[in-house]
């Protein structure tokens, strides 16, 4: 990881859905953030509070309301078409669902091959090498290639969509929860697969799931989310070895424990109620009906994100 | 067979011999035997096969092009362009057909152009409705935002996500179009509004045969059989091709 340069950086971002006359959806909410050159960052948060929505306007696949996302100091949403064709050959995204994310019209090949030919990097046999390369690269066979994507099982699925990321070597990749389709046996095996490709090929991840201890796994810093806006950021470590803000809490706390006579005995953190629907939110913080915490100011005034230790950022009126 | 039969046979299909008319099928060489002014059924089954079947094929042919690209446009574009596109075809669906066939009758005069026209004319409104919830259905899948990250441009995605995607459901609703194209004319041309005599369609043919079906029923069943056969043929090539184009399927 290097600290001295900031691959991404995400400046104020806003994207709202207009769902009915007077309705905004904000799915996500005034978030600012960066990640390091070779870091993971990983993004977790229950269902709906804005994570897949956050990695897809990060590489413009919706347009932002507001705020901007900086590509090596270049705002990903201001860029002329040319600039951002250059963009889409230095950040891929890896989908969550592998039975949707490959064409099932074709082959294993040309989905690999697709950005190669959509960036005219190289052509014929090359190109063919260059696919043979990274279906061993992500552990299957050069075989494969001349398949359709029916014919592999979710987990080989998941490695072909790797691979179709890697193939025009990006240098960030946005993971949209990529192990949570898949079987816990083959959870581990994507994870560390992503790992030694990191390693390797100098990547940046975004890294975004909702099982807390994959992400701790391989993570170096972690973001937590509520309802579009982020309440906690930290090192992964120092996350879940002190957790600030009480949502952050209650996530962790529902971690079980592999020991019978812990979790037996343990305190969990229970939240009451439902996440409150993001149409319309009301003013404050937005995790105050369910805080445990909540006081007068928590109703009227939005915690703003501030540093309470060195890279530890909450934002909670009470911590 | 349509093509060549006819060429090849003793009789024309408009050659007319009173002296035998209404004969029974497989008499003095007829095959399928003579209609009521002593023409020779064998051969005008045939000609109405050139016929129908030109006017089947073309007219799914037109219903598939604009179908495709106006359900194609409003499916893709979504948001406003989609309603307003979607609007224009409910406003044209709630039209009766039967007034409508008369109008662009009325305007463009009976033959066989007219019947193709009006027949794409009604035929390409279900065919875009159901292009455009097929492109809905498809574009948000994940690979086609795996395409959008990739950087590919809209024709790119169109021509190799979206229409082998779609190609399904669109082949499927053609082979049910074509022999409804079939019916159409043959309804047109029994209310007199088709092909002019002495052309001869299987829709003309049966409408014909009908009018005799008790004392000569072979004029109905040799027309109505050629229906019945094509429409079962284009069923199965439909499956054929549906099959073929999936490789879920292919073995």
């Amino acid at each position: 990881m290097n600290k001295n340069k900031k691959v991404i950086e995400v400046k104020n971002l806003k994207k709202y859905f207009n769902v009915g006359p007077g309705l905004t959806l904000k799915a996500v909410d005034d978030l600012n953030f960066y990640i390091y050159e070779g870091e993971t960052l990983g993004l977790v948060g229950e269902s709906g509070c804005g994570k897949s929505t956050t990695g897809r306007t990060m590489i413009r696949l919706y347009d932002a309301t507001a705020g901007e996302v900086l590509f090596e100091g270049k705002d990903v949403h201001k860029m002329s078409r040319a600039e951002h064709k250059d963009f889409t050959r230095h950040a891929q995204m890896i989908f969550q669902d592998p039975y949707a994310s490959l064409n099932p019209r074709m082959t294993v090949g040309d989905i690999i091959g697709e950005g190669i030919d959509i960036h005219r990097i190289m052509g014929g046999k090359e190109r063919m090498e260059r696919i043979y390369n990274l279906l061993e690269t992500v552990g299957l066979n050069r075989e494969h290639a001349s398949r359709f994507p029916h014919e592999f099982s979710g987990g080989q699925r998941q490695r072909i969509g790797i691979a179709r990321a890697l193939a025009i070597e990006p240098k960030f990749i946005v993971c949209d929860e990529p192990i949570s389709a898949l079987d816990v046996s083959i959870q581990a095996q994507v994870v560390n697969l992503l790992i030694e490709l990191q390693r390797d090929m100098k990547l940046t991840y975004l890294f975004i799931a909702h099982d807390l201890s994959m992400v701790k796994h391989i993570s170096d810093r972690v973001a937590v989310m509520y309802l579009g806006t982020m309440v906690e950021l930290a090192s992964s470590t120092e996350l879940y070895d002190k957790p600030l803000h009480p949502y952050t809490q209650a996530l962790l706390s529902a971690i079980p424990i592999p020991d019978p006579n812990i979790e037996r005995s343990r305190q969990r953190v229970l939240l009451e109620g439902d996440v409150p629907s993001p149409i319309n939110p009301s003013a404050g913080c937005r995790f105050k009906g369910r805080c445990r915490y909540a006081k007068d100011v928590c109703h009227q005034q939005m915690p703003e994100l501030r540093e309470v230790g060195p890279d530890h950022f909450v934002a909670c009126h009470i911590v | 067979m349509a093509i060549f039969q006819p060429m090849f046979s003793r009789y024309s299909y408009s050659d007319q011999n009173l002296m035998l008319t209404l004969i029974r099928p497989g008499v003095e060489g007829h095959i399928f035997g003579t209609d009521n002014l002593g023409r020779d059924l064998f051969v005008r089954v045939w000609v109405g096969a050139r016929i129908s079947l030109l006017i089947g094929i073309t007219g799914a042919l037109i219903e598939l092009v604009i179908g495709i690209i106006y359900g194609g446009i409003s499916g893709y574009k979504g948001g406003n362009v989609d309603n307003i596109m979607m609007r224009i075809v409910d406003v044209l669906y709630v039209i009766p057909d039967i007034v409508m066939m008369i109008l662009l009758i009325m305007v463009i005069g009976p033959g066989l152009l007219t019947v193709i026209i009006v027949i794409s004319a009604l035929h390409w409104l279900p065919m875009a409705r159901i292009v455009r919830g097929q492109i809905l259905q498809v574009k948000e899948q994940e690979f086609v935002l795996a395409a959008r990250t990739l950087g590919a441009s809209h024709t790119r995605i169109i021509a190799r996500h979206l229409i082998p995607n779609v190609i399904g459901p669109i082949i499927v609703r053609l082979t049910f179009s074509i022999p409804g194209a079939i019916f159409l004319e043959a309804f047109l041309s029994f209310i007199g509004m088709g092909v002019p005599q002495p052309l001869a369609s299987w829709g003309t043919l049966a409408a014909a045969g009908q009018t005799q079906l008790i004392a000569h029923p072979h004029l109905l069943l040799f027309p109505s059989i050629a229906i019945s056969l094509a429409m079962l043929s284009f069923n199965m090539l439909g499956d054929g091709l549906r099959d073929a184009l999936d490789p879920g399927l292919r073995k």
